[in-house]
């Protein structure tokens, strides 16, 4: 688990997910791909929430292994999840993109949020055997 | 980690596994301090060992693109891994003003023939 | 069926099991090479010898420390027949044996065995509970072989995927450094994907810096294929290779045209002798006649 506050942080979190990541199995490309989704969201929630935290651990669904990544924070939350999970939407100044892009480099997404709740994010790639 | 070597004419930058934030804004800065005292006109990315190219990092490549052709210099950006353009494509991140070569040979040879006809 | 009474029926088949052993294991065999378990030819008939021995044996250590009711428990002492079962199964599925021969290889104890109970029972409602509970077990083993027969089938299934994949994507390294990829067949999302993948491997590796990529092969270019083609161009060209797509034939352009794509940006040719042309003239060469 790792706390994102500062730019560096992202940069921290790439490296140990990437890490975990190999150690799954996890094939180039699909790495590739998970690791740059890990990236986006983790900088999402730096621009959007001020940070948050991430975490991340093996999990299965009987009959395959995957990478699991939850991202945490207790930032504003998203009013209009549909219009924040369409293609290149973005809020303010343009870093970053919008959650379409993250959740078409991953198997699954999953969020919750609401306005001043916060919000979660878990995204999980499955090793192919 | 960035390597800077000034081959002939023009800057070879060797971007290593992982750029963050910071390292990505002060190879821009340090690229363009040198294009401006004119020891060259061209600049080569070798990001071949650059595993993950997020959208900050491609913010960075096309900025730096840009910048140093206003400067009047040339970029090209060699050795993109396959991984990193599919994702890029999955993303529909547009890396505009940039330009690739397979390899640094490839890189080479077009800043030739290009310098030539720029001289003219 | 109370714990007592299950613990005395196990103990009741495991007595059977053991001295009725080379009766049993014969009517069983008897049931294997007349019934459905295709027991043609002397290996698959030794084979089936053998496998027989070896559950019965393992029914029985089983049966000395538990009781036939908690098989559906997921008690662990059943563990070693389960696992023996899963293993067959899954060898069956592998060499082609069809589910009724692997279901029917455990079937035929069951028919032996009640008639050896039969016999053993003191009374007509003890025996009709025997029966009762005994077909339960059986059935409940058949269901276990049922279900990792499937799981075999599926992996096998799975690996001939893969398999196929890999072979469907021929690159060919054409003349100096121009790739081709002739495509064939239906295009859908996972073998774009592939197709993608070794195309830029393929172009990396050979340092090409020209790519075509025919499509004469591939029957039908509705929006989705023709969103993959355009991806396709896209990673090619951020690669910093070139690609020309080819093979578009008439009803092809007339349906990306009527579909309201806009691939103007993407260079094409018809055939792939002109793609091959327009390569080699890029890189300063064309095709010459020979003089003799």
């Amino acid at each position: 688990m790792l706390t994102v506050e500062k730019p560096e942080d992202i940069s921290k979190v790439r490296l140990r997910v990437r890490e975990a990541a190999k150690e799954l199995g996890l094939g180039l490309v699909d790495l590739t791909k998970y690791v740059t989704a890990v990236s986006e969201l983790a900088r999402n929630m730096l621009v959007h929430a001020g940070g948050g935290t991430v975490s991340w651990s093996v999990v299965t669904n009987g009959r395959r292994r995957g990478l699991e990544t939850v991202f945490t924070d207790e930032g504003p939350g998203l009013a209009d999840l549909e219009l924040a999970l369409q293609d290149g939407y973005t809020t303010g100044d343009g870093m970053g993109l919008g959650l379409g892009g993250a959740k078409r480099l991953v198997n699954e997404f999953h969020i919750e949020t609401a306005p001043g709740k916060g919000t979660t994010i878990c995204i999980t790639r499955w090793a192919r055997s | 980690m960035t390597y800077i070597a000034k081959i002939g004419k023009f800057l070879l930058a060797t971007v290593e596994e992982d750029l963050d934030d910071q390292q990505a804004l002060d190879l821009q800065d340090k690229l363009s301090q040198r294009l401006e005292s004119a020891e060259v006109r061209c600049v080569v990315l070798d990001i071949s060992s650059l595993v993950i190219v997020d959208s900050f990092v491609g913010r960075v490549l096309s900025d730096i693109s840009r910048t140093l052709a206003l400067m009047g210099g040339e970029t090209i950006v060699v050795g993109m891994q396959p991984p990193v353009a599919m994702t890029l494509v999955e993303l529909g991140l547009k890396l505009p003003g940039i330009r690739t070569a397979l390899t640094l040979e490839h890189a080479m040879e077009y800043l030739e023939f290009h310098a030539d006809s720029r001289e003219t | 069926m109370s714990k007592k009474d299950a613990k005395h029926l196990g103990d009741v088949v495991s007595q059977i099991l053991e001295e009725s052993k080379d009766e049993l294991l014969a009517t069983w065999f008897q049931e294997l090479k007349t019934g459905e378990a295709n027991a043609e030819g002397n290996l698959r008939q030794r084979e089936l010898k053998n496998e027989s021995e070896r559950f019965m044996k393992l029914l029985d250590t089983t049966l000395n420390r538990t009781d036939l009711s908690t098989l559906d428990d997921n008690d662990p002492t059943w563990d070693e027949v389960r696992e023996y079962l899963a293993r067959l199964a899954v060898n069956e599925a592998g060499r082609g044996a069809s589910l009724t021969e692997t279901v029917a290889f455990v079937h035929g104890l069951k028919v032996p065995l009640l008639e050896a109970l039969e016999e053993k029972a003191s009374s007509v409602s003890e025996l009709s509970r025997l029966f009762i509970e005994i077909s339960r077990f059986f059935d409940r083993l058949e269901l276990h072989v049922t279900r990792n027969f499937q799981i075999g089938l599926d992996e096998i299934i799975r690996r001939q995927q893969e398999e196929l994949m890999e072979v469907s994507i021929p690159v060919i390294k054409l003349w100096g450094d121009i790739l081709v990829l002739p495509l064939v067949g239906v295009l859908d999302s996972e073998r774009a994907e592939a197709v993608m993948e070794k195309l830029l491997f393929q172009i990396v590796e050979t340092q090409s810096r020209t790519a075509i990529m025919d499509i004469t092969g591939i029957p039908v270019v509705d929006t989705q294929v023709a969103q993959y083609l355009v991806k396709t161009v896209t990673a090619v060209r951020l690669l910093g290779s070139d690609i020309i797509i080819s093979g578009i034939r008439p009803r092809i352009a007339q349906a990306m045209v009527h579909l309201g794509l806009d691939l103007s940006h993407i260079k094409t040719e018809a055939s792939l002798v002109d793609a091959f042309r327009a390569a080699l003239n890029w890189s300063g060469q064309k095709i010459v006649e020979s003089e003799t």
